[in-house]
């Protein structure tokens, strides 16, 4: 099984993420802010299930 | 919002950063931290609080007008159960279905290693990767609707994780209106944001249980002592994104089972890895925390005195408020320590000679917020929670 060992406030990292695009024509940072954006929230489910619920 | 109202928000959240920093302020803040008690003062059933979480928001904010509350918790009733429903958590006997709809919610710890949601074998699979083993092992054995890795897909497992995160999503945004209208209608500061767990009770508590937990600290110390180091960093961010960015409110943490072991565990187990995330918390993010010391943690008073000065704001619960304030009242502001029993079963007079008593004593040179020991459910009485209020504007002004 894929293992991807995120880092804490992560759950895909972004450098894992970038490598599946064939390639970037634009600009790279706003793809990658957006999808940190997203990650932290991904994150704060799966730890506020734990700590939280 | 109407300028009066802004005006008594102002002086309130000044007077609570003010204490939290354990300087002095005009007078003590009240700061309860009140569950089912709410739900019964403004007329809902357990079950209406737990499972609607606005009427839990109404409820409070029906207390904080009433008892001129300077901070409180937007909802103490922590767990949605709609949230548990759409996940499908086991782990939760919920007012209105098992439970009785005016009991209080109750956690199920895992009762032995068949039950325990994390295995005997498995700590070096979540040493490795906390966040994947999460996801992929834990969730799977705390939901009736997640399944493993591995196993045939489900329809119930996708709608699991949609309704799952939607519901958080959905929760999370009414918190934050809810927190607007506490100060737009009562003048009351939402007093905490993030929550921590120390890394060896998220093992004792949701993990392994803690009878199971109790054993791996004799048959595999190194594995429980590379686990809790492994949680901190997750912990640690995991209070860190869901703190105030304003730093004006602090993170809680709720403390557990430290209590329960000998000085040698204690220092192996349990204190290292909670004791950074506190510093790192405060010294690279200017983040108080709220020492919630569930039970009586007088014992390991002189661990905690190590962490920095105003770090943490110190709620003694069953220990000695008044040994409290005599071992780290120069470093740290304290709350609580008004007994619940004597809310449930004491009179108005006895509540308000017992309030003065802390108030002269641990409030008089400031860093004192007035809170029960406990977190305060149904038992309390209502006029014993007003001559609370009474007390404190009472004894309580500089």
């Amino acid at each position: 099984m894929e293992k991807i060992k995120p880092e804490a406030g992560e759950v895909i990292p972004w450098e894992i993420h970038e490598k599946e695009y064939e390639k970037i024509l634009g600009d790279k940072e706003i793809l990658k802010q957006q999808w940190q954006n997203i990650e932290v929230i991904a994150f704060r489910f799966i730890w506020a299930i734990l700590t939280d619920f | 919002m109407a300028d009066d109202m802004e005006k008594l928000y102002n002086e309130r959240l000044k007077r609570y950063a003010t204490a939290n920093r354990n300087e002095k302020p005009d007078r003590i803040p009240i700061r309860p931290f009140a569950a089912e008690f709410t739900s019964k003062y403004a007329g809902f059933t357990s079950q209406e609080v737990t499972h609607d979480y606005e009427k839990a928001f109404e409820a409070v904010r029906k207390c904080a007008k009433d008892f001129s509350w300077d901070a409180t918790v937007i909802n103490m009733i922590y767990v949605w159960s709609g949230l548990v429903d759409h996940f499908g958590q086991k782990y939760y006997k919920i007012p209105g279905i098992e439970l009785d709809p005016n009991a209080g919610f109750q956690y199920f710890e895992p009762a032995d290693e068949e039950g325990a949601f994390m295995k005997e074998d498995e700590y070096d699979e979540l040493i490795e990767s906390p966040t994947e083993f999460l996801t992929n092992v834990w969730m799977p054995r705390i939901s009736n609707n997640v399944v493993s890795v591995g196993e045939p897909n489900t329809y119930r497992n996708n709608m699991a994780w949609l309704k799952g995160g939607l519901s958080l999503m959905a929760y999370g945004g009414a918190a934050g209106v809810a927190v607007e209208k506490l100060k737009s209608e009562c003048g009351t500061v939402s007093c905490v944001s993030g929550p921590i767990k120390a890394p060896f009770d998220i093992l004792a508590d949701k993990l392994r249980g803690f009878r199971q937990v109790s054993i791996d600290v004799y048959r595999q110390p190194d594995k429980v002592e590379k686990a809790c180091e492994a949680l901190m960093p997750y912990l640690y961010m995991n209070a860190k994104v869901a703190s105030d960015p304003a730093k004006q409110v602090p993170v809680s943490v709720w403390l557990h089972r430290g209590t329960m072991f000998s000085k040698d565990m204690y220092e192996r187990f349990f204190w290292p890895t909670l004791k950074e995330i506190i510093i790192k918390l405060w010294k690279e993010d200017g983040i108080q925390t709220i020492w919630y010391a569930e039970g009586n943690w007088d014992k390991w008073l002189k661990y905690t005195a190590e962490l920095p000065e105003k770090s943490i704001i110190y709620h003694s619960d069953k220990g000695d408020i008044f040994e409290v304030h005599r071992q780290v009242g120069e470093k740290f502001a304290i709350s609580g320590g008004i007994p619940n029993d004597l809310l449930a079963f004491g009179t108005p007079e006895e509540v308000k000679e017992y309030c003065k008593k802390v108030i002269q004593t641990v409030g008089k040179d400031g860093g004192y917020l007035m809170d029960a020991s406990a977190i305060i459910q149904s038992d309390a009485k209502i006029e014993n929670m007003k001559a609370m209020t009474e007390a404190t504007l009472e004894y309580g002004v500089y």
